[in-house]
């Protein structure tokens, strides 16, 4: 089901939130005071309870066990209003960050279950294509020589079977970023620069020495969204819950005024 | 840095010319395995690759510890292979310093000395039968500077002749040990 575009603006869940809130206030009546020193543990606080101890234990709870819950609960709650009274969620760093990751996660939480279309992750593909480029699959040939003399020595009649080294001589298909971790980032640059082609090219630099390369395929597999769609859409999801714990951020935000001391 | 080290009893120096990770896992054992005490010394295939934005590398030392037959424990260290190898050559015994390239005023170095690649084959020299001992590498990279000359680069403060002095290090790998276990007849 297609939603509506302004149903996904912060905004609109801040105001919907806000009037919820308020009704609730103004006609659930009492509410639960802090302040109050009846603590009613009715039906619904005791399905609460019953369900709490289901989702753990994966059964329902004996009457004896729901007693000793009911007597947990009651206990917290005791302690939790005392500790409202003495103020000591006043000035609590742990509290106070509590309280900013739950106002974070309010504007964050839709996108958390959302699941983008195919379009729109496909269109923060291409937006994005720098990101997937470390995909590039390769296939290519090197030599290796520990001097840039001996790499061009080689390079010039026929490049031979160079100096022996623990690399590998040939790799088919592997991914950009496979290649970096092997042979480093100086080659990869390197490799980056070069043309695709039966003949043998450089010498390359990489931190091991000097390298002929014969770089014989590239395929950078631009059409091939769908092999990288999971990964396309965990970046789209980090991407939009930052947008929109951002957003949410400056609309609340642009309600004060900062005076900063310099 | 990688390095591998596989033991066994019949290694030479013509495995490098073939598939000798798989030389290595068919006729011995790789780090972390023992050894059943055959009546000779153990050889050793020894290889380690530098890591491609690291350092090069200085030298490779075998460690050998046994218990000997007061029950002390015993170590001795032995430099097995080594960058320039025909030209360093060793002085009293000794496998002179790889060098320094660290510039202290930038806290920089070059890889102008050291190797990319270092292997041998290697056979315990003081193999004495019936001795119950483990054998592991050390790995040193040619000398690198300390994050206390990176640091005092970074911010511009002097170093104390003495913080000086400790500024630059040799980093290191390790393989976890081979173990070779007398047979029951020759347990001392």
């Amino acid at each position: 089901m297609m939603m509506p575009n302004w149903t996904r603006e912060p905004l609109v869940h801040f105001i919907g939130l806000g009037g919820l809130i308020y009704l609730a206030l103004t006609w659930g009546g009492e509410g639960v005071d802090p302040a109050s020193r009846i603590i009613n543990v009715g039906e619904a606080e005791q399905a609460q309870i019953a369900l709490g101890f289901e989702r753990v234990m994966g059964r329902a709870p004996t009457d004896t066990e729901l007693d000793l819950r009911i007597e947990q609960y009651v206990r917290d709650e005791v302690l939790y209003r005392e500790a409202l009274r003495l103020g000591l969620d006043q000035g609590d760093a742990v509290v106070r960050q509590r309280m900013v990751a739950k106002m974070d996660l309010s504007a964050s939480a839709a996108a958390e279950a959302a699941e983008p279309d195919d379009s729109t992750l496909r269109s923060f593909f291409e937006e994005n294509s720098e990101r997937y480029q470390d995909t590039a699959l390769l296939s290519f040939d090197q030599v290796f020589f520990s001097t840039e003399a001996g790499a061009r020595a080689a390079l010039a009649s026929a490049v031979g079977s160079g100096e022996a080294i623990s690399l590998p001589a040939s790799l088919e298909g592997e991914t950009a970023r496979e290649v970096q971790v092997i042979f480093g980032e100086q080659f990869s640059r390197g490799l980056a620069a070069l043309d695709t082609g039966a003949d043998w090219q450089g010498p390359i630099a990489s931190g091991f020495g000097w390298h002929a390369v014969r770089l014989r395929q590239r395929d950078l597999e631009p059409g091939d969204f769908s092999a990288l769609r999971e990964r396309v859409e965990n970046d789209w999801r980090s991407v939009e819950i930052e947008t929109r714990k951002r957003r949410a951020f400056e609309v609340l935000r642009s309600a004060y005024r900062i005076d900063i001391d310099r | 840095m990688s390095v591998r080290i596989f033991g066994g009893f019949d290694f030479t120096a013509e495995d490098w010319d073939g598939d000798w990770v798989r030389a290595g896992y068919t006729r011995g054992v790789p780090m972390g395995g023992e050894l059943a005490d055959a009546g000779s010394a153990p050889t050793f295939l020894i290889n380690a690759l530098k890591d491609p934005e690291g350092a090069n590398l200085d030298r490779v030392q075998m460690v050998k510890g046994w218990v000997d037959a007061s029950g002390a424990m015993q170590e001795r260290v032995y430099d097995v292979v080594w960058s320039d190898i025909e030209t360093r050559r060793r002085v009293g015994g000794r496998v002179p310093p790889v060098g320094d390239t660290v510039n202290r005023e930038d806290a920089t170095y070059a890889n102008t000395i050291g190797a990319s690649e270092l292997r041998t084959t290697w056979s315990d020299p003081d193999y004495v039968q019936g001795q119950n001992a483990f054998y592991y590498l050390r790995v040193l990279e040619i000398p690198t500077p300390r994050w206390a000359l990176f640091d005092a680069v970074r911010f511009g403060f002097e170093l104390t002749e003495d913080a000086l002095a400790d500024a630059v290090a040799q980093e290191r790998a390790y393989t976890s040990p081979i173990w070779i276990r007398p047979s029951r007849a020759d347990a001392t």
